[in-house]
């Protein structure tokens, strides 16, 4: 033991003569530890922000019955509804001033069967104490904290899911403590829509609110969180390859402390643990640093996430974060395996006593092949895995995210192989000898400086094809907004006893009112949405189809053919011209398809038929919103008019331009959390190329140094070190172009169809690459000219120190 | 036979440590003739390197004055400096200092072609004779010590240097390599005219050159 403890000392001690390198070694595993804690932190905040509004009113799983005039109706309608044997759970929402704050009160049912709440209850056998005076009541921690100071609720049960300032109580209290008293704002629907009678609907003025699919909402935010934690991975990665270049560093610096412990009879197995222990307190510090950052990165990113959540899911996000313990340990333990991963070549030749017979730093041009040749078989080898995760795919996401990763790595790791091979290449054109010598130092330099290009390229790859994804997207979404906005003003009326004024307006304002409404059902039991469309030449022109028969509009308008979206298409796997069955009101249809129209931005399945079949099937359902055709110089005065017109809420009309505008934000905001961790990314792997040049610099001033006795001035040696640095990093950038292609056309092609059920076509985008390229180009740059111009100040002494020594 | 001074070394001094009060070479003075072959000698850290180093123009003294051909090379430019080392100077090292990215072959041709002074013939012929035909397209770290030191004297000769400096080149060597290292680099320096300055611990081997220098506590004596 005693032994052990002297080997850790000495080999601590040795940190003080290099202070800069340990620090630089802390610094890398903090940052990789604080992309992965700083991701996951977000995560989880995301998960809980949306679990918490998908708890409540937001999103709800199960479809519900509103009345479509007001915000409350007569509790005598969930009689009206159980009495005909439909499964309802009634329930009354309110605001509820409480001394300075609004609190969300939420009346529940919890004697209905089958009610969403009673997993609320810590105890659901314990709901009587819930129904009965004095009421217990359901609030989280910070709510019942805030409540604490009033006597109003004697029994409070804690419940942290809950979002804050919300109240979980009986449906009775609550209507009383509202003053609604015999009403209630909706009804929970747990038989299936179509048993509702419409008629009973209808003269209640009640409507169905389709649940926001559960499944598919689950689908999408699975995905955005799949994309979240590649990134993140991603990134810790990469910190971990600046990690192992430190610990390049740190181990040939204690190559002749270890050889000398070796020598004065210290065991291997004591030097082993000793090197261990001194990792793992590295990595402690690295850890904590790390999560720590992580926690500030994510307050960072957390705007950004907010906006995609916002925009994508509507789901609002809270700008502070809780951290769990349990997040911090993962984080931590992650770490430790990043460290002992990183470090256990060196380990392994500590116990072969491999680390005490030569400097690694100083390569040889056939190591450095021999080397290159093994990392590309290891590359091939992935490439086939993947190939097989391609060959089983069957639509799954983690199926095709393990097919990228294995791609992306797989064809990172031919990258020596390529630079060696370019590098040869050039130099056959060359006859001096200080060409000559330019082009074998690069080669050496290649080989040390593998692991950082790698980072680069995975990095660089990475953006490409997450822009070219998303620019991608982006044209298509554009142009299909232009296709599917084809109407100049938009209408939503907030109450249908208004449609038949709207539109008596609209027609005499010279608009021609096309009305948009639908309902859901299901296909195939799939949960999908029918929409009625009225027949006319805006769709024939413009409505965004992907694939129809020849005579399509015809057999749809004649109701002789199925107009369905992307989404059903592929779920079905049905093209055009087969036969498909839809069970709708009136009975089984069985009709061809033909035509199959893109709905980018729609994670449902979706089908159109023509107004006149849709009212045959669901008669009691009336438009509220509407497209309106007007000449295009007359949209400013018909809005105008209109607002003059009906007193209603400004955004219930808008013209065509405002929801591209909004929808295009939207769609921006959707991936600013993307943008953002790519570009850190970048900066990440810049990073890594610092740390190596920094590692490498005494192995590589050992080379350089007889070239400065032989008359070549230290400026020249230090450009042809910038050249070559940045000779390697453009072929590495000019390498890793293709590779983001390839990961633009998997994201596209199958990770997106895999995701959201949709297709994009692609589109290259050379200006984003340029402005990618020169982005990176001017990270590397800095990233190699720091430690040259570090190095520069003390060549001279370094120089000199090589020929005396060694 | 009166031969004119090749190198000049004027009040010399060098010292280290932050305040500058560890003296390593206390003003000397030395006059080298062309032709002549030197022997330095003296205990580790007396100084002999850094004296080396300070007269091939890679180490600044701190005071006082070296001149090559009568030119004050700590008065030109560091550039200049490298054209002197490119063009009259060759310097053999302990640890022979060989470049790794390049064979053998290509080590050996690499200051000669720098200088312009490059002639393949010559060099085949010295190839020879050195019996390094055989690993000429080996690599340093693939051959011996004594085939690294080998190929370090040769690199040195074929560049023709008016001035040759060596530190401690049989330094990393056995008995029977210094001694065929010894013998060929007089033979070489001789048949090139090259002067010869050598830094060794070696008595034998400072024996066999024409005037001996002792460093002892900065100062140098003959």
């Amino acid at each position: 033991m005693r032994l052990t403890v002297l080997t850790i000392f000495a080999l601590l001690s040795q940190w003080r003569k290099s202070p800069f390198q340990l620090v630089l070694m802390v610094l890398s595993l903090s940052i990789a530890s604080a992309l992965w804690s700083g991701v996951s932190i977000i995560n989880k905040q995301a998960r809980v922000s949306y679990d918490k509004a998908g708890s409540l009113f937001e999103r709800s799983k199960v479809p519900l019955i509103v009345s479509s005039e007001k915000n409350y109706f007569s509790d005598s309608l969930f009689g009206e509804l159980r009495t005909a044997g439909i499964l309802v759970s009634p329930l009354i929402s309110g605001s509820l001033r409480i001394a300075t704050r609004n609190y969300e009160v939420l009346g529940v049912d919890l004697v209905s069967q089958k009610s969403n709440y009673l997993g609320f209850l810590s105890n659901s056998n314990r709901f009587l104490e819930f129904i009965q005076p004095p009421y217990k009541i359901i609030v989280n921690d910070l709510t019942r904290k805030n409540l604490f100071q009033h006597s109003l609720f004697p029994e409070i049960e804690i419940n942290n899911s809950l979002a804050d300032d919300t109240i979980i109580m009986d449906i009775s209290a609550a209507q009383n403590l509202l003053n609604k008293k015999g009403l209630i704002s909706r009804l929970e629907l747990y038989s299936p829509e179509y048993d509702v009678n419409q008629s009973f609907l209808t003269k209640n003025s009640l409507t169905i609110l389709s649940s926001d699919s559960g499944e598919d909402f689950e689908k999408l935010t699975r995905s955005f969180h799949l994309n979240l934690s590649a990134f993140g991975f991603l990134s810790f990665v990469v910190g971990i390859f600046i990690f192992y270049s430190a610990i390049n560093l740190a181990f040939e610096q204690k190559r002749k402390i270890v050889h000398l412990l070796s020598v004065i009879g210290i065991s291997k197995s004591i030097i082993t643990v000793s090197i261990f222990t001194e990792l793992l307190l590295i990595g402690s510090i690295g850890g904590i640093l790390g999560s720590l950052l992580g926690y500030f990165l994510a307050l960072l990113l957390l705007p950004d996430v907010s906006g995609t959540l916002r925009g994508v899911f509507g789901v609002p996000m809270k700008s502070s974060i809780v951290l769990p313990w349990s997040l911090w340990l993962i984080n931590f333990i992650i770490v430790i395996c990043g460290v002992l991963a990183a470090s256990l070549s060196y380990q392994i030749k500590i116990h072969k006593a491999a680390l005490i017979s030569r400097n690694t730093h100083n390569v040889s041009v056939a190591s450095s092949q021999k080397s290159a040749r093994l990392l590309s078989y290891i590359g091939i080898l992935i490439l086939l895995v993947g190939f097989i995760f391609f060959y089983f795919f069957s639509q799954s996401l983690e199926l095709a995210f393990s097919f990228l990763g294995c791609f992306l790595i797989g064809f990172t790791l031919l990258l020596p192989m390529v630079l060696l091979n370019t590098i040869t290449f050039l130099s056959f054109f060359t006859r001096s000898i200080t060409a000559k010598w330019f082009f074998s130092e690069t080669k050496t330099q290649s080989h040390l400086l593998n692991i950082a290009l790698m980072a680069i390229v995975l990095a660089f790859s990475i953006n490409i094809g997450v822009s070219g994804m998303v620019n991608s997207f982006k044209d298509t979404f554009t142009s299909w907004l232009d296709q599917r906005l084809a109407a100049e003003i938009y209408l939503r009326v907030p109450s249908q006893k208004y449609s038949t004024n709207v539109l008596e307006f609209s027609e005499a304002n010279g608009g021609e009112v096309l009305p948009i409404y639908g309902t859901n059902l299901r296909v195939h039991d799939y949960p999908s949405t029918i929409y009625a469309f009225k027949p006319h030449a805006t769709y024939r022109k413009h409505w965004p189809l992907m694939q129809c028969l020849k005579s399509c509009w015809d057999d749809i308008e004649a109701n002789n053919g199925w107009l369905i979206n992307e989404q059903l298409a592929r779920k079905l796997n049905v093209e055009i011209g087969e036969n498909l069955v839809i069970n709708l009101p009136v009975g089984n249809l069985e009709k061809k398809v033909s035509a199959i129209y893109s709905d980018y931005g729609n994670p449902k399945m979706q089908l159109m038929v023509p107004i006149d079949f849709f009212i045959e099937n669901y008669p009691q359902l009336k438009p509220t919103t509407y497209a309106v055709r007007v000449n295009k110089k007359k949209i400013n005065s018909f809005i105008s008019a209109a607002k003059m017109q009906f007193p209603f809420d400004g955004s219930w009309i808008t013209d065509q331009n405002s929801v591209k505008i909004a929808s295009l934000e939207i769609f921006d905001k959707t991936f600013s959390i993307t943008n953002s961790l790519s570009i850190l990314t970048l900066i990440i792997a810049g990073l890594a190329v610092f740390s190596t040049l920094v590692t490498i610099g005494e192995a590589r001033r050992s080379q350089l140094a007889p070239a400065w006795a032989m008359g070549i001035t230290k400026l020249n040696l230090a450009c042809q070190e910038f050249l070559r640095s940045l000779i390697l990093a453009i072929v590495s950038i000019m390498f890793a172009i293709p590779l983001g292609v390839a990961i633009s056309f998997i994201l596209t092609k199958y990770v997106n169809v895999s995701a959201f059920g949709w297709e994009l076509p692609i589109s290259i985008h050379l200006n984003d690459w340029v402005k990618l390229s020169s982005i990176t180009i001017s990270i590397l740059t800095i990233s190699i000219l720091a430690p040259l111009l570090r190095n520069n100040i003390k060549t001279t002494q370094s120089f000199l120190r090589t020929f005396n020594n060694e | 036979m009166n031969l004119r001074n090749i190198l000049t070394v004027k009040d010399l001094s060098k010292r280290y440590s932050k305040t500058g009060s560890e003296i390593t070479l206390d003003c000397i003075n030395l006059n080298v003739s062309q032709g002549s072959t030197i022997a330095l000698t003296g205990e580790s850290g007396s100084g002999k390197s850094t004296f080396l180093n300070i007269m091939a123009g890679l180490e600044p003294p701190s005071s006082g004055e070296v001149f090559f051909n009568g030119v004050s090379l700590w008065k030109i430019t560091e550039a200049e400096r490298c054209k002197f080392r490119r063009s009259e100077l060759s310097i053999i090292f302990q640890n022979f200092n060989l470049i790794n990215s390049l064979t053998v072959w290509e080590n050996i041709s690499f200051q000669a072609k720098l200088s312009g002074k490059w002639s393949a013939s010559f060099a085949e012929h010295l190839l020879n004779r050195t019996g390094l035909t055989k690993i000429r397209n080996s690599y340093p770290d693939q051959i011996s010590g004594g085939e690294q030191q080998r190929a370090a004297i040769l690199r040195s000769i074929i560049a023709k240097p008016q001035l040759l400096l060596a530190d401690e080149p049989t330094g990393n060597l056995d008995d029977q390599n210094s001694d065929v290292i010894i013998d060929l680099l007089l033979k070489l320096v001789s048949e090139v005219g090259s002067t010869l300055i050598v830094a060794t611990h070696s008595q034998s081997f400072a024996s066999k050159l024409d005037q001996t220098f002792s460093l002892k506590s900065g100062k140098l004596k003959s």
